[in-house]
Order: structure tokens, then sequence, then C-alpha cells
């Protein structure tokens, strides 16, 4: 029993348009209503600006950036929703469009990506192939994680 | 700008509101009364994008060594401002490449923020109306 326990990992999916994505639940922190994001001069593609949450600027995170099949976001847009995450360097904003209650799948469900692009790793949830997304690696292969993270 | 209670002078640029430390701040003069070194285009600098306009005005901000004069493009206001509504920058987004210069926000209401500003801090430009000299 707890070794089936231990064999299963909780996710969230996270849609934009047609197209959806899973990250970590564990990762969630809050998931926020429409929330416009604030482009900041200098800034990044991949971290393109802020958001304001409880007063303090979060970091947006673009999933446009890191997966080809998903639009970009664009200066000005908003999206349905934005979900808080967790990460070795704070907290980041990842506006999205539906988020889907959390699922837990085996982890052997976890493969190697065939069906989908941008990362190494998919799931299928609810007959619907998408990549898995883990916000760390995303941080270390741009080289943002700080030395010995993750 | 330190923390606590302060004073802002802001710029509403067309590009972006940003502001200053208003301590700093030794004299606002038309851009026509300037006769001094090329105006610093501090919102071109930050990333904001070159925008002719002639209804400008220079800030001259008190640096360590100088007066730096910079471009103000836009109405101008002085602000007060406490610790608690300015934020710092993320450490990610700073990590992934946001200027120096950028010290932090002060959220106006939803999806309007005012950029504070460290002048002395731009890198030069890589066009702007100083280069147009």
């Amino acid at each position: 029993m707890g070794a089936a326990r231990s064999a299963q990992i909780e996710l969230l999916p996270l849609g934009i348009g047609p197209i959806w994505a899973a990250i970590h639940a564990e990762c969630a922190v809050e998931i926020l209503g429409r929330t416009p994001w604030i482009p900041v001069p200098s800034a990044s593609e991949l971290i393109p600006g802020v958001i304001a949450h409880r007063g303090r600027a979060v970091a947006v995170l673009d999933l446009g950036v890191v997966l080809p099949d998903l639009p970009r976001l664009t200066a000005r847009s908003t999206r349905e929703r934005v979900v808080i995450a967790r990460t070795s360097l704070g907290l980041v904003a990842l506006p999205v469009e539906k988020v889907h209650e959390v699922v837990s799948v085996p982890s052997a469900e976890v493969r190697e990506a065939t069906l989908t692009r941008g990362s190494p790793f998919e799931v299928t949830i609810d007959d619907k192939a998408m990549p898995l997304v883990d916000l760390e690696t995303i941080l270390e292969q741009r080289g943002l994680a700080r030395p010995g993270a993750g | 700008m330190t923390r606590g209670e302060g004073w802002m002078m802001t710029v509403a640029d067309p590009a972006f509101r940003w502001g200053v430390d208003a301590s700093r701040v030794e004299r606002v003069i038309g851009r026509a009364e300037w006769s001094g070194a090329m105006p610093v285009d501090g919102a071109a600098r930050l990333g904001g994008g070159v925008i002719r306009d002639e209804a400008t005005r220079v800030m001259l901000f008190a640096t360590e060594t100088e007066a730096l004069p910079l471009l103000a493009r836009g109405e101008i206001a002085l602000e007060r401002v406490d610790g608690e509504a300015r934020s710092p920058v993320p450490e990610l987004l700073r990590r992934a490449g946001c200027s120096d210069a950028l010290l932090g926000f002060v959220f106006r209401g939803p999806g309007e923020v005012t950029f504070l500003v460290a002048p002395e801090l731009l890198t030069p430009p890589v066009t702007s109306e100083e280069s147009h000299a």
C-alpha cells in the first residue's frame, strides 16, 4: 500500500488555448483569477515581466517560450488564470487560461516525450498527451538557477 | 531611496511610468533651457525604446560626483510612497537579465506600475536622443 502511494505523483494540468501542459502540483502555491501582468523593459523573453501579488512583484514566466506549441504572452494580454508556483528562486507567476483539478497518476505513466514538444517528458491525462513541465529544470537549463539548487 | 516613507519624482513617459528618489532631484528645467551635457534618456536606456518628442524637460539628478541630466518626457509629479508600497525586483527577474538600474516597483492599481530607477546605473544607450546630437 505504502509503496503504491509513493509511486503516485500529483500533477496540475494547465491549459492555454487547445494545448495542455502539466506541472508538479506540489509547486503550485495559489491560483489567481484574471490578473494583468506588466512587461518590464530590459526583461528577457522567458521572464518578461511581473504581476502584483499581495503587494509584491512576482516574476512572470512565459510557458510559451519553453513549449513551442503554446502561444507567447503578448504585452498587456491578460489570461483567465495565473498559477503562482514556488521555485528555488522564489515565486513565479504562470498566466494560463484553464487550470484542471490536481490529478494523481502513477509515476510509471510519465514517459519520454514523443507526442508533445518542449519538455523531455510527457504524460497523458484524460486522454490528452501533455508535456510535463519541471520549473526547476527550466531555470537550470536557462542558467538561472542557483548552483546546487533543485 | 531608503526603506520607509519617502518621496518619488515620477515621469509619465509614453513608454512607461518611471520614478526616482525625489530627494536627489536638484531641479527640473525645460529642454530648451538646458545647455549642458546631452541629457540621459532614461526610458530608452532602460529598454523603453526611443520616442522623439520635443516636449521634454531635463531633470538634474544628484550623483556622488555630479548632477546627471535626465531627459523627462511626459508629465512630472511628486508622489509620496511608503515602504510597504515599494516592491523589490524579484531575484528571478534580476537573474534573467533585467537592468540593474531598475530598483523596484510601485504598484498603482491593476496593471499599473511605476518603475523605480537608479539613474546612475543606467548603461549607455543603443540609440536615443543622446545619439542624435
